[in-house]
């Protein structure tokens, strides 16, 4: 009950907040003519709602890999989602394929998971995935992709900032039909993910115990981890890369509500789409001449945050 | 009723045998404790009853069923384990640990309910850990954790409890307690005890089976007296053992 209130509460304030998205901005809109209308409708609603959509998707992935992982710097791009999207928007973008209409994020996603099946492959053992390995292997592949697309943007400087701009993350010109590809993985990812939490809490005492108690470790696992990525990567091919929000959200989510996954799970979902929201009005309202690319804001909010909690961490520590 | 039998069950990766042709069964309400020294097979075998390592060949029944037609989920209503080392760094309540026991019970999206709340607390009173249920479980001390966990082995209300040196960590007080409370549950429960175990003279006061294992063969198996004489510990472990009154063993270069 107490939790269904907290819920109704932060559900309020998403829409507040998506309200207050809409109003601001480099256009005063308040005097409703048609032309204010136009920008609410084509530019502002739909760009809202993708926060939403896409905040919730990368906050509640990060809190599940998290837990899958048992390893609290996971983030959504753990797998290599981002170092796959990112290759192939650029090689879109080299293309041409920006020109057509969904070219650039079918690409990306293509390349993305493309990416997370190879970085799963290279850390398979036997039936298991090798975490140590994982993470290795996914550090290399993102090495090696950034260099590839440094290449790439070396090569084609007239795409250059085009690809940079990308990698960077934004959501400017964000429409309808892109807002419903990733409310579609959304909806679907967060109901699934929401039904897997009681797992995954079994999930976070190690797979030998987590299976003693009637779980099955790898199969939950690997349905956890596909839904995840694909929820990752539609935000990512269509938003380009944010960072923080999915390694931050679950972590201040766990400060309030403690480490059971059925509250951490829905928590996220609001979390993510606040912190969203509220990354993107700065973004848009920050400089009076041109909007700042969304990555840049998430990050230099939830970097600063994150070293906070790492010092509070530090200082329950004792020796 | 034969609670567990193992039918020449091997385990080998990359064709070397980490065990081999173990065959063995117990009864309902035996409390039998496997030794041996590491890397004998103990937790391997262990890991194999509870189909963490699948067998490479042979049979397990629990119950007279297959453990490899049970789900994992029936599994975990007949087998339950708990692991040496609690390593588990999360801010989880001591209660909240034990209520994970009724897991196979739960449906996925079922909240615990007022029956998981009862056998919760009738396992914590019964480990004599109910007052500790609101405090967080990295904040325990070694004992209180290996409780905690048998509490939790306790809720899942199986047959058979596996337990994997699980006071391995603990000063004699406390191993003295944890080996008090499985042959409370034992008896009372009418729980079968499977437990490596290191310590030979705490092996001969409590268990009434011996497994012994050496290099990956169940060496022995029998009624502790039997088992534990002068002469087989000296093949098991390599060492010189005297056995004063019965419950003690004294262990020489």
């Amino acid at each position: 009950m107490k939790n269904f209130l907290a819920y109704i509460v932060l559900a309020l304030v998403v829409v507040g907040l998506c309200v207050l998205a809409c109003m601001v901005g480099a256009v005063d809109i308040s005097a409703m003519t048609e032309q204010d209308m136009y920008i609410l409708h084509k530019i502002r609603i739909p760009r809202a709602l993708m926060c939403v959509a896409g905040g919730a998707c990368l906050a509640v992935c990060g809190a599940a890999y998290q837990s899958v992982f048992r390893n609290p710097l996971s983030d959504p791009y753990i797998l290599g989602v981002s170092s796959g999207a990112s290759l192939g928007a650029s090689l879109a973008i080299v293309l041409g394929l920006d020109a057509i209409l969904v070219g650039v994020p079918a690409l990306a996603f293509i390349f993305a998971l493309l990416t997370v099946f190879l970085i799963m492959k290279l850390s398979q053992v036997g039936n298991k995935m090798h975490i140590t390995t994982l993470l290795l292997a996914g550090i290399s592949i993102n090495f090696l992709f950034s260099a590839i697309i440094s290449i790439i943007m070396f090569i084609d400087r007239e795409d250059m900032q085009k690809i940079y701009f990308w990698t960077m993350g934004s959501l400017s010109g964000t429409r309808y039909s892109d807002v419903g590809v990733v409310v579609f993985f959304a909806l679907i990812g967060c109901v699934i993910l929401f039904v897997l939490a009681k797992k995954m809490n079994a999930l976070l005492l190690g797979d030998a115990s987590a299976q003693s108690i009637g779980v099955n470790v790898e199969k939950t696992k690997r349905i956890i981890l596909i839904t995840a990525t694909l929820m990752t990567a539609s935000v990512v091919s269509y938003c380009g890369v944010i960072g923080f929000i999915g390694l931050v959200v679950p972590h201040i989510v766990r400060l309030i509500v403690g480490q059971d996954n059925r509250k951490i799970i829905p928590f996220s979902i609001f979390g993510g789409a606040i912190f969203m929201l509220l990354a993107d009005i700065i973004a848009r309202t920050a400089t009076s001449y041109s909007e700042l690319p969304i990555g840049t804001i998430t990050s230099l909010v939830g970097a600063p945050f994150f070293i906070y909690l790492l010092f509070k961490a530090k200082q329950n520590l004792h020796f | 009723m034969e609670i567990i039998k193992a039918e020449n069950i091997s385990v080998s990766v990359k064709e070397k045998d980490i065990i081999k042709d173990v065959n063995f069964s117990l009864e309902k309400g035996d409390f039998c404790c496997v030794v041996g020294v590491n890397g004998s097979g103990k937790s391997t075998l262990l890991k194999t009853l509870c189909r963490t390592i699948p067998s490479t060949s042979g049979e397990v029944f629990i119950e007279e069923e297959n453990i490899k037609a049970l789900s994992v989920k029936n599994l975990a209503k007949k087998v339950s384990v708990v692991f040496q080392s609690a390593d588990i760094d999360l801010d989880f309540s001591a209660l909240q640990i034990v209520l994970m026991g009724r897991m196979p019970y739960q449906r996925i999206l079922q909240q615990d309910k007022k029956e998981d709340l009862l056998l919760a607390e009738e396992a914590m009173r019964r480990t004599n850990t109910w007052e500790l249920k609101d405090r967080s479980f990295p904040t325990l001390s070694g004992g209180e954790k290996q409780r905690v966990m048998i509490a939790r082995s306790l809720c899942q209300n199986t047959s058979i409890m596996l337990l994997d040196e699980p006071i391995a960590s603990l000063d004699v007080k406390h191993q003295f307690e944890i080996m008090e409370l499985l042959k409370q549950i034992n008896k009372e429960n009418k729980v079968s005890i499977f437990m490596i175990l290191h310590d030979l003279s705490l092996a001969l006061q409590y268990a009434n089976k011996i497994l012994a294992m050496k290099d990956g063969r169940m060496k022995y198996f029998g009624v502790t007296k039997e088992v534990l004489t002068k002469e087989n510990i000296e093949t098991l472990f390599e060492v010189k053992a005297e056995i004063i009154n019965n419950n003690n063993i004294i262990l020489k270069k």
